[in-house]
């Protein structure tokens, strides 16, 4: 995939599974210590990078959900130079959140009615946020990605133009 | 304005999610709500994403240079006709193959050739190329990888002597 950066410069990225040395800390100026999340064996951890660096972190993790699978996008932060309108790559947090329904769709079996589902809890301020990027609200603050709209995202923030 | 702030100052943080917690009703409900759009969504549909996402992956492969997993074109043709949930018999007689060869393509002992690659991608929705492109990267994979039999070493220089 390739990301634009605020100076329009085009930038080859990758987003990969994290291992947890190579993981950002609170101490490099993210909100999460990446690597102690890490500890948690039941989810993947995957990092946007560019670059050689690291601009977001994603976390997924499958729960079998009374018999059926569901992927669940637990934890997301991209780098604080790549927040808002401003930022350095704005498609971050958007590259991730597609990155979540491509994983949704690949290890959830065939015939499994989530596969290409994404389910995630929004804080309160960010639900519109989450529904310009085509989310639904389910209830109170637990949202999701269908297959539709990931298909729209993978194409959108994942696929070579 | 205090909304927007809060907003602003939330965002700002670079957090998207925080966790998910749920009790047994809500994830109930979560699901519910799930499944009534995924039964919105035609099977042709859940089919055509399911197989954009697998041409996805082949071109993540063909970009990633790592050698750790090599996964054979095959593979991801078997993986195209689960989705698609047609006999591999059915699948060789429509595009006019003898079953066995389809059978061996996926198994990895018959080369895919252009003219199969080029079907493949129009059925898939794929640049036919592509799958070409990941046999090739495969093969190359191996070579540079197999045991080398005292290989002679060539250049231009010799060539010009030569």
């Amino acid at each position: 995939m390739r990301l634009i950066d605020s100076a329009g410069r085009e930038v080859e990225a990758s987003i990969r599974l994290v291992k947890a040395d190579k993981m950002p800390l609170k101490k490099d100026g993210w909100n999460f210590n990446w690597r102690d999340l890490a500890k948690d064996k039941k989810k993947k951890f995957f990092g946007l990078i560019a670059e050689g660096n690291v601009e977001g972190m994603l976390s997924i993790e499958i729960q079998d959900a009374g018999g059926d699978k569901v992927l669940f996008m637990t934890h997301v932060e991209i780098a604080s130079h790549n927040i808002g309108k401003k930022g350095k790559y704005k498609d971050s947090a958007g590259c991730l959140l597609a990155w979540a329904c491509y994983q949704s769709i690949l290890e959830l079996e065939n015939g499994n009615p989530y596969s290409g589902f994404v389910a995630f809890e929004s804080k309160t301020e960010l639900i519109n946020h989450y529904i310009s990027y085509g989310a639904t609200l389910a209830m109170r603050n637990k949202m999701f990605f269908d297959s539709k709209v990931g298909d729209v995202l993978i194409k959108r923030y994942l696929k070579d133009k | 304005m205090k909304n927007n702030k809060e907003k602003n100052r939330v965002f700002n943080q670079g957090v998207l999610a925080n966790g998910f917690t749920a009790s047994k009703s809500e994830m109930n409900e979560l699901k519910a709500n799930m499944l009534k759009a995924s039964n919105a969504i035609p099977d042709k549909m859940k089919i055509q994403y399911k197989l954009n996402a697998l041409v996805f992956e082949m071109e993540e492969y063909l970009k990633n240079d790592s050698a750790e997993e090599v996964i054979a074109v095959g593979s991801f043709l078997q993986e195209c006709i689960k989705v698609l949930n047609v006999k591999n018999k059915d699948l060789a007689e429509y595009l006019g193959m003898e079953a066995p060869n389809l059978s061996a393509v996926i198994n990895g002992k018959r080369k895919l050739n252009i003219e199969l690659a080029d079907i493949l991608g129009q059925i898939f929705n794929s640049d036919g190329k592509l799958w070409l492109d990941v046999q090739i990267k495969n093969d190359w994979i191996r070579y540079t990888h197999s045991k080398p039999k005292a290989k002679k070493k060539y250049t231009l220089e010799q060539l010009i002597k030569h």
